[in-house]
């Protein structure tokens, strides 16, 4: 017997959730609730308002799951509904700003990536990817992160195939000129050729 | 290829996403420029450090505290389902239905007993369709299949003389053998077919029955009966 694609295993999932399977339904959360969270939390850089809308992405999926439409991917689907809830928190968040006194202190994003001492890559990474105005944040998390293809990122956003790649290239370019003394700082000490002061 | 164009392609690059001939050229200027080549090492770096950032990962009563949410909707689901309030239609035959078997019985019933006109009239009792109660039929207990019929309002012995007086007239034509006649217990009686080969004449104990109207006592005897 052939193995099953991941989109045809979505379809026999979603199959079974429309003749009201909950165990299909279980299935079908642990299958996306690592990559919603991932694309989610870096749009809205916070763990638990990441899971609130992952959440509701999935009530969603349930509510709406006879309006499902076979010829469309499952994939594209939730991860439409999960971002255009994540929209909504972030207009949300627009309208009612919130101010804590990490922020009085200045952006933890710019920190990382403005500090003398040179933190862990990763970390500084991540920190410069929510710095990334949100539309390049998007289809760069979609593209670099979750590695879906470029056609795919552009029926979940919405735009053209050359909108997807020109944004997804602007964001790499942008990362780069974030992180590039950073890396070269790395670098530096990695191979043992400067030592910042204070770090020893 | 200049160094501006290659840069714009070198994320690309880096990623392997470019198609031949783009690459190729890419590929060429990259040999000759070590600025350029520079910047294609960070790019490569920082594709490998994408790798390595930390993921946002659910809670592990991720699942459970959904499943709670899905059961509370489904429950929502059915409890609105169950008593969402409907507009009352004008005009439903649910409603009608008992309204009109309960008409029609009681419509069933009046036709029932409410005696029109009181039993049958006298010309439906002359009129010889077979319809008509007023008449009782007895046979002799000698001959089962000989029937005479008797008027049930007239006077069983008025009907009995009647009879014997036909009796004797269809005596006095056809032979004793085969004359019926009514015995001491008043049972009609016949004198059994005829076994000789004289011919003869029968005159039929029909009965003529002379139908009057009947009064009020009668008629209920008659309903009743």
């Amino acid at each position: 017997m052939a193995k099953l694609t991941e989109k045809e295993i979505d379809y026999e999932l979603m199959r079974a959730i429309q003749h009201g399977d909950m165990i299909a339904f279980n299935k079908m959360v642990d299958r996306y609730k690592g990559r919603l969270m991932n694309v989610i939390g870096r749009m809205l850089s916070s763990t638990e308002e990441a899971e609130d809308v992952v959440q509701e992405t999935f009530v969603r999926v349930y509510q709406h799951r006879q309006s499902f439409n076979f010829k469309h991917c499952f994939s594209t689907w939730i991860y439409t509904i999960a971002l255009n809830l994540a929209r909504n928190e972030l207009r949300k968040r627009k309208k009612f700003k919130f101010y804590e006194i990490n922020d009085m202190q200045g952006n933890e994003a710019e920190l990382a990536v403005d500090a003398k001492v040179p933190s862990r890559l990763p970390q500084v990474l991540s920190a410069a990817i929510e710095s990334l105005p949100e539309k390049y944040r998007v289809a760069f998390v979609f593209r670099d992160i979750q590695e879906l293809p470029y056609d795919e990122v552009a029926k979940i956003l919405g735009v053209p195939l050359g909108t997807v790649k020109s944004r997804v290239n602007r964001a790499r370019m942008m990362l780069r000129e974030k992180l590039q003394p950073k890396l070269e700082e790395h670098n530096a000490l990695s191979k043992g050729t400067l030592l910042p002061v204070g770090l020893f | 290829m200049r160094c501006r164009k290659v840069r714009s392609f070198l994320s690309a690059y880096s990623r392997d996403e470019l198609d031949g001939r783009k690459k190729l050229r890419v590929s060429e200027h990259l040999l000759t420029c070590a600025h350029c080549r520079k910047e294609e090492a960070v790019y490569r770096q920082l594709n490998e450090t994408v790798a390595e950032i930390p993921e946002f990962k659910p809670s592990e009563d991720f699942n459970a505290k959904l499943l709670g949410r899905i059961a509370n909707e489904r429950f929502a689901e059915t409890r609105t389902k169950a008593y969402m309030p409907k507009k009352a239609p004008a005009f439903s035959w649910a409603k009608l239905a008992p309204v009109m078997v309960s008409a029609c019985l009681a419509l069933f019933l009046v036709i029932s007993y409410v005696p029109f006109g009181a039993g049958p009239s006298p010309e439906m009792a002359n009129d010889g369709s077979g319809l008509d109660d007023s008449y009782l039929t007895v046979s002799p207990d000698s001959n089962p299949n000989m029937t005479v019929q008797l008027h049930k309002d007239w006077s069983l012995n008025e009907q009995l003389a009647w009879n014997q007086k036909l009796d004797r007239i269809s005596n006095s034509i056809t032979p004793a053998t085969s004359r019926t006649s009514w015995n001491s217990r008043g049972v009609l009686t016949s004198g059994g077919i005829r076994q000789d080969a004289t011919p003869y004449y029968r005159v039929n104990p029909v009965l003529k029955v002379k139908v009057t109207p009947l009064t009020n006592s009668k008629r209920e005897d008659a309903l009743t009966y």
